[in-house]
């Protein structure tokens, strides 16, 4: 799932392989999958499933249910709060993580933050940005505030 | 009658005889040298080569074939005619082939090569599978002994997963692959089409899928 909202799918491509034995499903050129107000983008995606045979899920025979997304190559990850960039994007079913890594841009409204990985947690909406050997940058564009909000703090790593 | 005349007369009828006799001889050798040589030509059980205007037309036809990892194919046909200028091309009404995984595949008409082992399907091309892939097309080539189905034509279809549309499609490794190129479209339920009470689009002649 690309969003925390779950529900179908949406995925465009230029080719696409559907691969029984190993359960998986390869995504090439132009990737753009959607779902919910989620969207991810990239050159290619690698979805894995996790199923050993029948499932509970009635009409699923084999495939089971998704249990990780690779993307790489200018991958775009765009919800309705954010959007974020890197080279690589993991999607954990278990953890219920979005993990980007590589050169991370995050824009938050007219907020700007790079590093080096960046963990969003779909269900909880949580996102945690480290600079891995480097420094975290946050560029934080102060409009007038309400009297009393209290400024950002500056993260460091 | 004098006796001259007699004598004359015997010798006619004994002339006669001989010839009458010599006749029947090369005739009866004429008749076994005719049978002699068209056994020595034809030869036993040899079949009679076809001449390009015959048309043969079968009935209920079947023909079974192996794939390269040795399982059986069957197809059958309401009718299967031997093409006239090519008699290893069949044309086919409603063939269908049936693979000894549960895979069909049928159509309203198709072209069976022999001798290139190959089955070309036209028009209504569906495909059904063990998995429960549900594909649809408008033509369909099977390499029979490779275990390949190449289609140059859209494809609609549904299966486990979820939905998808693309501009081709190539299914390899006996059905284990589904490559699709051009324009793919897929709708996937995670956790199965049941379980968001999702409509199955396997009817539908295009999935459910809005144009951006």
């Amino acid at each position: 799932q690309i969003s925390g909202e779950g529900g179908p799918i949406r995925v465009n491509a230029d080719t696409s392989e559907v691969m029984e034995r190993q359960r998986q499903v390869v995504l090439i050129d132009n990737v753009d999958i959607m779902q919910g107000n989620a969207r991810l983008r990239a050159d290619k995606v690698t979805i894995y499933y996790g199923g050993t045979g029948a499932t509970q899920t009635a009409g699923m025979s084999g495939f089971g249910d998704i249990e990780s997304m690779v993307a790489e190559g200018e991958v775009f990850y765009v919800t309705p709060d954010l959007k974020a960039t890197g080279d690589v994007g993991t999607y954990d079913a278990k953890a219920d993580t979005i993990t980007l890594t590589g050169e991370v841009v995050l824009v938050r409204g007219e907020d700007v933050a790079t590093g080096r990985r960046l963990v969003m947690r779909l269900e909880e909406g949580r996102t945690t940005l480290d600079g891995g050997d480097g420094q975290v940058q946050f560029n934080i564009s102060p409009n007038e505030r309400p009297a009393g909000e209290a400024p950002a703090e500056d993260a460091s790593n | 009658m004098t006796l001259a005349q007699a004598r004359k007369r015997s010798s006619l009828v004994g002339m006669l005889r001989l010839a009458f006799t010599a006749g029947a001889a090369i005739a009866a050798g004429i008749m076994v040298g005719h049978l002699a040589a068209n056994a020595v030509t034809s030869g036993p059980g040899k079949i009679e080569q076809l001449t390009s205007e015959e048309v043969v037309t079968m009935v209920n036809a079947r023909f079974t074939g192996r794939d390269e990892t040795g399982s059986t194919i069957v197809i059958t046909a309401d009718t299967a005619q031997r093409q006239r200028d090519n008699p290893e091309q069949i044309a086919l009404q409603n063939p269908r082939l049936v693979t000894e995984d549960g895979t069909e595949i049928d159509a309203p008409s198709g072209l069976y090569d022999q001798a290139a082992q190959t089955l070309a399907l036209f028009e209504d091309v569906r495909l059904i599978d063990a998995q429960g892939y549900d594909f649809r097309s408008t033509s369909a080539k099977m390499f029979i002994s490779e275990g390949r189905v190449d289609g140059i034509d859209p494809l609609v279809g549904s299966g486990p997963l979820g939905d998808v549309t693309c501009d081709t499609y190539e299914i390899v490794e006996d059905g284990d692959r589904l490559r699709c190129r051009g324009n793919v479209n897929m709708m996937i339920f995670p956790g199965g089409r049941d379980a968001h009470g999702n409509a199955s689009a396997a009817n539908t002649a295009t999935p459910a899928v809005d144009e951006e």
